[in-house]
């Protein structure tokens, strides 16, 4: 079911409503790995060290600290300063910036979802997307084509134009030891 | 480490540098705490049977549901490996000599094929290089596809670095977006990575005005647009 999602461009409010997230398996379907013996499928297990086999859904994920479950409100630190949880995007008014459609290059999208509305022209904006309450809205940019429009939401990247010597740091390449001074001639 | 990929341009052919691009804010390290200190995730046995055949006689003798030897156990990643089972089996054991299998269902989740499980080979690098194939106006590929991922080409010598902006320069002039295609007909997608997925490639190029270059490969799996039967309920 669409939702309403309200965006602002300048002193312009726009209303969006966006439709469920489009995956490739959507599109284009998928495949499902699967282990199978004579036809028959088999299930997943974990093998402990003891040689004891469990189904994969007797084990479950817990959140706990050194006392075991967490009793009082737990706190999020984010880099050692207290976090401040943000709304859901569905709750406040997202600022819209517009962008030059090269942006997309240097963007790694991880959803998309389709919108429904009018009020905006065909371009790029961009703004950030909050399903839920969290403490970290991802980055999104909207695409406006002139016949759909979608949220795009992911990772803005960092390029560089290269030169004849490249600057290897910017692309965070590990560094590289000192060879030692000394000869070692001990090669056993 | 740099990926190494092989190309072809205008009939003459050189392995290049791929480095993946470093993100434009930094990565947010959240982490949660009470008064006993930091709360952390862990894996743990449940001690319920989910599977468990049980009915109301057996419910009532006994907890047939509950296997409570092992509730509340820690499970360490480093002494535990996956193993595969007949879930039938009243005492299930590894099975060993199992055929990997992948199903392939449709966009509509109905089963099409059934075939040994696909593992792709990385193709960046081969004896064939990877090509240039159609050209699309830049604004029309950038608005048709979710990228997925962005890696940066990058030379290697002098000589690559003339191969390399010439070809950006070729690019932005044009204001174009080449579809690149491995194998011996160019044609097929990349793989980037042993047991990777496979991508559509585009090659994206700018020259600034001190003559430096940014090619960059732009990796995609999907289109952007509307699954068939949105279409359909939308009509």
């Amino acid at each position: 079911m669409a939702k309403p999602l309200q965006f602002r461009l300048g002193d312009t409010a726009i209303c969006f409503e966006i439709g469920a997230k489009v995956d490739k398996k959507a599109l284009y379907g998928y495949a499902k790995r699967i282990a199978e013996k004579d036809g028959k499928p088999l299930s997943r297990g974990i093998l402990l060290a003891d040689g004891r086999l469990l189904p994969t859904n007797a084990v479950s994920t817990l959140k706990a600290d050194p006392d075991g479950s967490p009793v009082e409100e737990v706190r999020t630190l984010i880099d050692d300063q207290p976090a401040e949880l943000k709304p859901s995007s569905f709750d406040v008014e997202s600022p819209l910036e517009a962008v030059s459609m090269s942006e997309l290059a240097t963007f790694q999208v991880t959803d998309v979802y389709p919108l429904t509305g009018s009020g905006l022209g065909p371009g790029l904006y961009r703004t950030t997307f909050n399903y839920r309450k969290s403490h970290s809205p991802k980055d999104a940019l909207l695409l406006v084509r002139s016949d759909q429009a979608f949220l795009l939401t992911g990772i803005g990247k960092r390029s560089t134009f290269l030169s004849l010597s490249v600057a290897y740091d910017f692309f965070d390449a590990e560094g590289e030891s000192d060879d030692a001074d000394d000869l070692d001639f001990s090669m056993v | 480490m740099p990926i190494t990929l092989h190309l072809e341009y205008q009939g003459k052919s050189a392995r290049v540098d791929l480095h993946g691009l470093p993100p434009e804010k930094p990565k947010v390290l959240a982490r949660n705490f009470t008064s006993a200190g930091e709360v952390s995730t862990s894996r743990l046995v449940t001690g319920a049977r989910k599977n468990a055949a049980v009915d109301f006689a057996a419910l009532v003798a006994g907890d047939p549901e509950l296997d409570l030897a092992l509730a509340g156990t820690p499970i360490d990643a480093d002494s535990v490996t996956p193993a595969w089972f007949d879930p039938a089996d009243p005492a299930p054991k590894p099975i060993g000599d199992f055929a990997d299998v992948d199903i392939v269902y449709d966009a509509s989740d109905q089963e099409k094929v059934r075939r040994p499980h696909l593992v792709r080979h990385s193709n960046l690098n081969e004896l064939h290089p990877v090509k240039l194939g159609k050209r699309l106006p830049a604004v029309e590929a950038l608005t048709q596809f979710a990228f997925k991922q962005t890696l940066q080409l990058a030379h290697v010598d002098g000589l690559t670095h003339e191969f390399l902006q010439t070809l950006a320069r070729d690019l932005a002039q044009k204001s174009e977006v080449a579809v690149l295609g491995a194998g011996p007909k160019g044609n097929q997608p990349l793989v980037i990575r042993e047991a990777g997925t496979a991508y559509r490639a585009f090659l994206h190029g700018e020259v600034d005005h001190e003559g430096r270059y940014r090619l960059l490969l732009l990796l995609s799996d999907q289109e952007l647009k509307l699954p068939e039967r949105s279409t359909a309920e939308i009509e």
